[in-house]
């Protein structure tokens, strides 16, 4: 399910502290999960000092936004300026899905333009953060494998012995 | 305020520091596009980002601030092109509740600047009105004559309930 949350960014709160909000949620949805560490999602955030307040205050993510991935979650996080951010019902509750985060989870960040080489040379830095097109919804579980235990690829040697 | 678990709708007052923040953001925002644009390096600009907001928020705040300058220094020592953001008190902005900010225009701006040669600094100045608070972060300096420099003027960046801010371009 595609969910999307807007955080009001200056004359509410200013671009830094707006930041913080972003930063907050995205580890409050995706620390709920055992597979995520408690911190670990700030440390990778981290590489964006600085850079996510630029973001937001020059308006790269209010069409756009960053888009958190992972399994069974997708959420559209927009930040808006000006009027717009007046009339914002802000929910900064944990997102649904992000209890079954995995270690695999991305955040997808806007090529902006102006700030192209800031946003590429950050998104270098983490194995988490992308400035790859995000996927048009939440990415499926892996399939389990039916014989899931099975030292043995029950599958090829049914291919094998029907050779036979 | 009205507050329901963490979703909270809010009825705002608006004051002087809440333009003073929206102008604050707005020139930087538009600095750090100006500078990802030219190709110079704006990692201390994003560094130093929480330093200078609050500075630039509370000069606007208790109106001293007069202008924030961008400075681009090139290798050979000229200082070329130099952007200027003015900010006017306007009395008459006062009870207008309005908050705006003209990124079309500002890309529009963005797409006609010509990039700066490698090895380009920048440097941030601003002046004021008359007597303002110290910010850390900050030291008095000179900045660069505009002498001789054509000029190009943006109209109004962005406005708030009591003051706006604007853009000047400088080049040779």
């Amino acid at each position: 399910m595609k969910r999307n949350r807007t955080i009001a960014s200056s004359p509410v709160r200013s671009a830094a502290e707006a930041w913080r909000v972003v930063t907050a949620l995205i580890a409050d949805t995706l620390e709920r999960s055992p597979d995520v560490a408690a911190g670990s999602v700030a440390g990778e955030l981290a590489v964006l000092d600085g850079l996510g307040p630029a973001l937001i205050a020059s308006g790269h993510l209010e069409s756009k936004g960053l888009v958190l991935c992972d399994i069974g979650l997708h959420v559209t996080i927009l930040v808006v300026a000006a009027d717009a951010a007046l009339s914002v019902e802000e929910n900064l509750n944990p997102v649904p899905g992000g209890a079954g985060a995995t270690d695999s989870w991305m955040l997808h960040i806007p090529l902006p333009g102006a700030l192209d080489a800031s946003v590429l040379a950050a998104a270098a830095r983490s194995s988490h953060l992308t400035v790859e097109k995000p996927p048009d919804s939440a990415p499926a579980a892996r399939e389990e494998k039916r014989e899931a235990g099975s030292a043995i690829d029950l599958e090829a040697l049914r291919k094998e012995t029907s050779r036979w | 305020m009205v507050t329901s678990s963490r979703t909270s709708v809010s009825t705002y007052t608006h004051t002087r520091t809440h333009t003073a923040t929206h102008l604050a953001d707005v020139i930087l925002g538009s600095i750090a596009d100006i500078l990802g644009t030219l190709g110079i390096d704006p990692t201390r600009l994003f560094a130093d980002w929480a330093t200078d907001q609050t500075a630039i928020s509370n000069w606007i705040a208790e109106t001293s601030l007069k202008c924030v300058v961008l400075e681009c220094h090139r290798p050979d020592r000229t200082v070329n092109p130099i952007f200027e953001f003015p900010v006017s008190y306007d009395p008459r902005r006062v009870g207008n509740r309005q908050f705006t900010v003209d990124r079309a225009a500002v890309a529009r701006y963005l797409a006609k600047l010509q990039h700066v040669p490698r090895g380009t600094v920048y440097r941030l100045f601003c002046s004021f009105n008359g007597p303002h608070t110290p910010q850390p972060g900050w030291s008095p300096g000179s900045r660069a004559s505009v002498e001789g420099m054509s000029s190009t003027s943006f109209g109004t960046l962005a406005a708030g309930p009591h003051a706006g801010a604007g853009l000047r371009y400088y080049r040779k």
